[in-house]
């Protein structure tokens, strides 16, 4: 295309990774981790909750229907009650197809893939009609109440406690839920084989709707998060279209094998990626769509590495071992 | 003339585990070849490595003189090599003739032909095929015959079977072990995999033991006098003396009552017909029958995995208090473990929920878990690397070893036991029929479920003979006679066995 290929990728890091740049990858890479967590919990049990995308923008919607409504209320209250809100709206969200899984047997991919498509419908009417900003040129709801933002946690950044509670919180308590307790134990049982589950005294219907729920709790609290921490209102671009924070998600677990520690090296990574592509966009003046394909070498690249990987220490292990 | 030779054959599978070091092994033309060992002695292994269906670390394989490499098992097709697995490869859904066609697939198919080679075929062998018929319909030795029948048409000339009597019963074993020698007078040159000593001894030509993935020796069957040799070899120490069992002293205190139970299988098909019976405190009850007389619907019932259609069963007075109910399914690698996961976990597979393995809140005590893994592991003597090591990796026997060891070591008052020495080596199924009667000797109920009618007589106090889903008799332990309950077996197949029953009461 006629650039200079090696300009390009400074870009990209120095939109990534350069010191400056660093908080904004944290913050980007907020609503992939708590997305990508909640997938690993369903991923685990290999049932495939492709409606994270859908979650994450009813999640969204709600807290800003929430946020106008309860303008008036001490923030101190109101906040907690509206990222909560926002969960269980991502939650309820995954519920119905979780039921028609567990009881029925209805294949869960494309329930949720379509239930994607009814949440983002229903917010985009929402946004058009009962809740739009009068006084907006777009299909946006007008700005929550300052007073209910989400506190910043590192000064002159936009660093957000919604920040610090992936990181910090959510990542080594998804940890310690998934490898160490009974519940973690059964759905990786379920994932083995659903017969088996049943054999092991386990009540498989309850298990995946369990496990539906606390995944769309994660991926509303993401929108939440997204919207009380970052844009402070809900937009029909709350998840940036080349790279959908729902589907992204669905990469980053796989890429993080399941597992919240390596997930949240991914989600970091995935999300400097993102950021660097948009740098490289505006400084190299190369083309958004060519960022997407960067994105998407990218990840099969470490894709591959995996499987080369894999191959290579079976390989060694053999060696060993003789 | 050798049709077959392996040199030096060794597999290491990931993880470390090795399989065959070094293994050298020979086929001549039209004979039948036993290859005798104890499970996880690397029989299997070998012979997946001959029919193409994995690949050795090292050594080669040459057929006919020549060397050859396959990577895929349609590659040793190619060269004739051909292998029935343990388990059928068979689709169940559809008919006999469209499995047959399957197997031809990437050849020209010619309709007419076909049919006259399979005619031929059969003639030959001595068994007549349904060819509309689904594959479901049909019995495990139907089936058996179908995996042959498609080998010898995709032109196999060596035939591999794994444990093919396995899942037999009494007069099926017989017709294929016939079936066996028909074949090899025919030219096909037949290597046996087997545990089964007597089988080997009875139909083999010559007899090639393995232990440890190494060939121990090869001997002519002809020039073997003493079988207790070959089990000295095999196992490395004289076989065990049977079990000897007390008779329950409890009062007849019913831990289970099944009354009027009928169950249906996937099909709808009724399997179990308005059985009701009896499990007391203490006592062993088996239950013999040809596979697949409603067994399995039977078994599934009762642990809760099918609903049935009509009937009651209790526990203890109880509706369904599953608590105290422990459970060898026959299915090991589709039922009795989660493969994925690691030995430690899988012991603990059904009773990880209990408070004996949780610290506080819902958290798993992992010291706990290994220390129960460590007793199952050492009380059958599982061959793991290491606890960590995912089931998938260790060999079907020892996969089974850990679920008949966890069944039988975690505390329970009612067993089900469904063929829980079949695969099995002399020496682990030993110490299982032991644990089983001493496990019944404390009070625990047992319901056992086996094809092997020997291990039921030594072991049960009452046999319930099982045939087209209805309990035909139920013996004492006194008045059990192998004949007799064979006779019962077949009972449901037409009134001509019940004259024959009838006749050898007397």
């Amino acid at each position: 295309m006629g650039k200079d290929p090696l300009q390009a990728y400074y870009w990209l890091f120095q939109g990534a990774f350069s010191p400056s740049a660093i908080s904004e990858t944290f913050v980007r890479a907020t609503p992939l981790l708590l997305i990508s967590i909640g997938l690993a919990v369903v991923f685990r049990a290999k049932v495939w909750n492709i409606g994270a995308e859908g979650q994450f923008y009813i999640g969204g919607m709600m807290t800003a229907i929430m946020g106008i409504m309860f303008k008036d209320l001490p923030a101190p209250l109101a906040f907690p009650v509206i990222v909560l809100i926002a969960g269980l709206g991502g939650a309820i969200w995954a519920l119905i197809p979780a039921i028609l899984k567990a009881s029925y047997g209805i294949n869960e991919v494309i329930t949720t893939l379509m239930f994607n498509y009814v949440a983002i419908y229903l917010v985009s009417y929402l946004l058009h009609g009962p809740f739009r900003d009068p006084i907006s040129m777009f299909p946006e709801t007008e700005t929550i109440n300052p007073a209910l933002w989400a506190p910043i946690a590192v000064q002159g950044t936009r660093i957000h406690v919604g920040v610090l509670l992936a990181f910090v919180i959510v990542v080594p308590l998804a940890y310690f839920f998934l490898k160490r307790s009974a519940f973690g134990l059964k759905l990786d049982i379920l994932g083995s084989s659903p017969r088996v589950a049943e054999y092991a005294n386990i009540n498989t219907t309850h298990l995946i709707i369990q496990a539906m729920l606390i995944s769309g709790f994660l991926a509303g609290l993401a929108g939440g998060f997204e919207v009380l921490g970052i844009q402070h209102k809900m937009r029909l671009e709350l998840s940036p279209t080349t790279s959908p924070y729902g589907y992204t998600g669905i990469a980053v677990a796989l890429l993080g094998y399941l597992n919240p520690l390596l997930i949240a090296l991914t989600s970091f990574f995935l999300g400097g990626i993102i950021n660097g592509s948009m740098t490289m966009h505006r400084m190299a003046q190369i083309p958004v769509g060519m960022a997407g394909i960067i994105q998407a070498l990218i990840i099969i690249f470490i894709l591959t590495g995996y499987f080369v990987e894999d191959k290579l220490s079976k390989k060694v292990m053999e060696r060993l071992k003789l | 003339m050798l049709v077959v030779e392996l040199r030096k054959i060794t597999k290491v599978y990931p993880g470390g585990i090795v399989a065959n070091y070094e293994v050298d092994f020979d086929l001549r033309k039209g004979e039948v070849h036993a290859l005798l060992g104890e499970n996880g002695a690397g029989k299997t292994t070998l012979m997946k490595i001959l029919s193409g269906c994995l690949k050795p670390t090292s050594g080669s394989i040459y057929v006919e003189g020549r060397e050859v490499k396959f990577n895929s098992p349609l590659d040793a097709l190619k060269q004739g090599i051909g292998m029935v697995h343990q388990h059928f490869t068979l689709i169940p859904t559809m008919t006999v003739l469209e499995n047959l066609r399957l197997g031809l697939i990437g050849q020209k198919f010619n309709m007419k032909h076909t049919l006259t080679e399979i005619e031929e075929l059969s003639k030959i062998l001595g068994f007549k095929v349904k060819l509309d018929s689904p594959i479901y319909a049909l019995s495990v030795g139907e089936r058996q015959r179908i995996e042959i029948l498609r080998l010898l048409l995709s032109r196999a000339r060596i035939l591999i079977f794994d444990e093919p009597t396995s899942m037999l019963c009494g007069p099926e074993i017989d017709r294929f072990l016939q079936l066996l020698k028909s074949l090899s007078s025919n030219g096909y040159s037949i290597v046996l995999i087997t545990h089964k000593i007597r089988e080997a001894m009875r139909i083999s030509d010559r007899i090639t033991i393995m232990k440890m993935g190494r060939v121990i020796t090869t001997l002519r069957t002809d020039e073997i006098d003493d079988e207790s040799r070959l089990v000295e070899l095999m196992v490395g120490e004289r076989l065990m003396p049977t079990t000897t069992k007390v008779a329950p002293s409890f009062n007849k205190e019913p831990l289970l009552v099944v009354k009027n139970l009928v169950v249906n299988d996937d099909e709808g098909l009724t399997k179990v017909k308005d059985i009701s019976f009896e499990l007391y405190r203490g006592e062993i009850l088996g239950i013999a029958g040809v596979e697949g007389n409603g067994q399995k619907e039977l078994v599934e019932a009762i642990v809760g995995l099918r609903k049935p259609a009509s009937g009651i069963i209790t526990f203890r007075g109880k509706n369904d208090n599953l608590d105290g109910l422990n459970y060898i399914p026959a299915e090991r690698v589709e039922l009795g473990v989660a493969p994925t996961l690691s030995v430690a976990i899988n012991s603990v597979l059904r009773s990880f929920d209990k408070e004996e393995f949780k610290k506080r809140g819902n958290t798993l005590n992992f010291g706990r878990i290994n220390e129960f893994a460590k007793k199952v592991v050492s009380f059958m003597n599982v061959k793991t690397p290491s606890l960590k090591t995912p089931v998938k990796y260790l060999s079907g026997g020892n996969i089974q070893k850990i679920i008949v060891g966890r069944e039988i070591i975690t505390s329970s008052e009612i067993l089900i036991a469904e063929q829980p020495t079949a695969g099995l080596d002399a020496k682990s199924a030993y110490y299982v029929r032991r644990a089983l009667s001493e496990l019944a000797s404390k009070g625990v109920g047992i319901l056992l479920i086996s094809s092997d009618l020997d291990e039921i007589l030594e072991l049960s106090d009452r046999i319930a003979v099982i045939s087209d889903g209805k309990f035909t008799r139920i013996f004492e332990r006194e008045e059990a006679d192998p004949v007799l309950i064979g006779s019962y077996m077949l009972a449901a197949e037409g009134a001509g066995y019940n004259a024959r029953a009838a006749t050898s009461a007397n």
